[in-house]
């Protein structure tokens, strides 16, 4: 052990330390249980099923399905001259990956009590590797979803463009998830102490779908109702990936710059207020 | 020989009875408090920690003013009776709660144990808890891969260690738990009562 003199401290510990202290290098420093934590995720999920990780496919393919025959055959609802099935399931796999990381995120502390209850480590640790475990499932429905793709565009179907804005998804992500991951842990970090907010998220991402071009696209909006969903950050972001990948509907670079501070904004006070929280939750959870 | 950990004034203050049906009117209370610069009103209690006698007030000081100081290389043991602090005190020292008042002054890589096996996933194998519990207890990858074989041989469940843990018997669950903890190798290693585990034979090895 090495000597140090009596005034070096390599730790201390004080009732509530400042706003701005976030231990973002002792992030780092357990990146190890980070990929751990996404290991287990990933290794426990579909433990003792029969179809194990198909089921990262049936998912989206029901719910395509499903939504093609509700909103697409029964409600009619326009798809801007995409085939149906391809509009929906590339809406279905983005917001999916959105949703998925605000309902996980949104639950840490709570989820995580009984560990967090005996071991320090920087709690951001958990919403992170939430983010990284659900990127895989992600990955494997884009792939889901570009075979759907390709199938349509080797049989000549004329509508289907995909361009080079796919190249804009890894920032799309970034988004989604720091949208995902702010929301996310602000949610968690009040639900330590008032549980009413887990009731919110769980339907409140639901109809959140709905003001968000999901299930139709921007152009079948009418102009009364347009501004409710364009000040959706998560508005831009959809619509980028369909255009991206299908080619129709818009690109609004200025719609994605907002989404971009929204989501700056958001994770910086989830941050803020998450690292307030971790001090104290064990007296509130 | 420095002291190691140096415990300055530490204080805790725990609230009674339900949490949750007057937050919102005491979190206002508190704000209004802050705002006009006063104390927190409900830092002003002056009741003991006495678990068998009614006190008058919701809040209660279950650490109140403790001082000590550890020197490198001293074994410090914690007694005292039910509810008395003991584990608040580990817990605080772990960073697992803050403190109401006071600071601690930590030198050292510090690993906590206040239960084994944080973090067990019952779907996972023996083998993939180790990894994890490791990570966990603030072991790296390259740690435990070196020191997995002398992990495995510690607790004596060689013959499961690719099978999920819902499936091993409690003592066994607890022997490889514990296998991973006795592998750590910090500075400061804060224990409660967690040595009590598994059968005679294995508490020999412990």
């Amino acid at each position: 052990m090495s000597k140090t003199s009596q005034d070096e401290w390599t730790l201390e510990i004080k009732p509530v330390s400042g706003w701005f202290n976030f231990h973002l290098k002792d992030v780092w420093r357990y990146r190890d249980l980070l990929m751990m934590f996404v290991r287990r995720d990933f290794v426990a999920v579909y433990k003792q099923t029969i179809l194990g990780p198909f089921w990262f496919f049936l998912q989206p393919v029901l719910t395509t399905i499903t939504f093609t025959v509700v909103f697409g055959n029964i409600a009619r609802i326009s798809t801007d001259g995409i085939p149906p099935l391809l509009f929906y399931m590339s809406g279905i796999v983005s917001w999916g990956y959105f949703s998925d990381c605000l309902t996980r995120t949104s639950s840490t502390f709570v989820t995580n009590a009984n560990i967090f209850g005996k071991v320090y480590f920087p709690r951001l640790v958990s919403p992170l590797s939430n983010i990284i475990s659900l990127l895989m499932k992600f990955g494997i429905q884009l792939f889901l979803f570009m075979c759907f793709l390709l199938y349509y565009w080797m049989n000549g179907s004329t509508n289907v463009n995909p361009n080079i804005y796919i190249l804009l998804t890894p920032y799309l992500l970034i988004l989604m998830a720091g949208l995902g991951l702010g929301f996310g842990i602000i949610v968690s970090s009040l639900t330590t102490k008032y549980r009413d907010f887990s009731f919110l998220v769980s339907f409140g991402v639901q109809l959140l779908m709905y003001a968000t071009p999901v299930i139709y696209p921007l152009s079948a909006l009418p102009e009364k109702y347009k501004w409710i969903v364009l000040a959706n950050p998560m508005t831009a972001i959809i619509d980028t990936f369909r255009y991206a990948f299908l080619g129709a509907g818009t690109f609004n670079p200025g719609n994605l710059i907002y989404s971009t501070i929204f989501m700056i904004v958001t994770l910086s006070i989830g941050i803020l207020i998450f690292n307030r929280v971790e001090k104290t939750f064990m007296d509130t959870v | 020989m420095g002291a190691v950990i140096k415990v300055d004034n530490i204080s805790k203050l725990y609230r009674l009875g339900m949490i949750g049906n007057r937050t919102i009117v005491e979190d206002i209370n508190r704000l209004i408090a802050k705002i006009r610069g006063k104390e927190n009103p409900y830092l002003k209690v002056g009741e003991t920690n006495q678990r068998n006698t009614k006190g008058i007030s919701d809040y209660v000081w279950a650490l109140k003013d403790i001082n000590f100081e550890v020197e490198e290389g001293q074994r410090f043991g914690i007694i005292g009776k039910n509810g008395a602090g003991k584990s608040t005190l580990l817990k605080i020292l772990s960073r697992v709660a803050g403190p109401t008042k006071g600071s601690v002054k930590l030198k050292g890589r510090v690993a906590s144990l206040l239960e084994v096996g944080t973090g067990f996933h019952p779907e996972l194998t023996g083998r993939d808890n180790v990894f994890l519990n490791g990570a966990i207890l603030g072991m790296t990858q390259e740690e435990i891969k070196g020191k997995f074989d002398s992990i495995v041989d510690f607790s004596g469940v060689e013959r499961y260690v690719d099978t999920p843990v819902k499936r091993y018997s409690s003592g066994m669950y607890v022997r490889l738990a514990f296998a991973v903890a006795a592998h750590l190798e910090p500075e400061i290693l804060i224990v409660d009562e967690v040595l009590a585990v598994g059968d005679a034979e294995f508490q020999k090895n412990a």
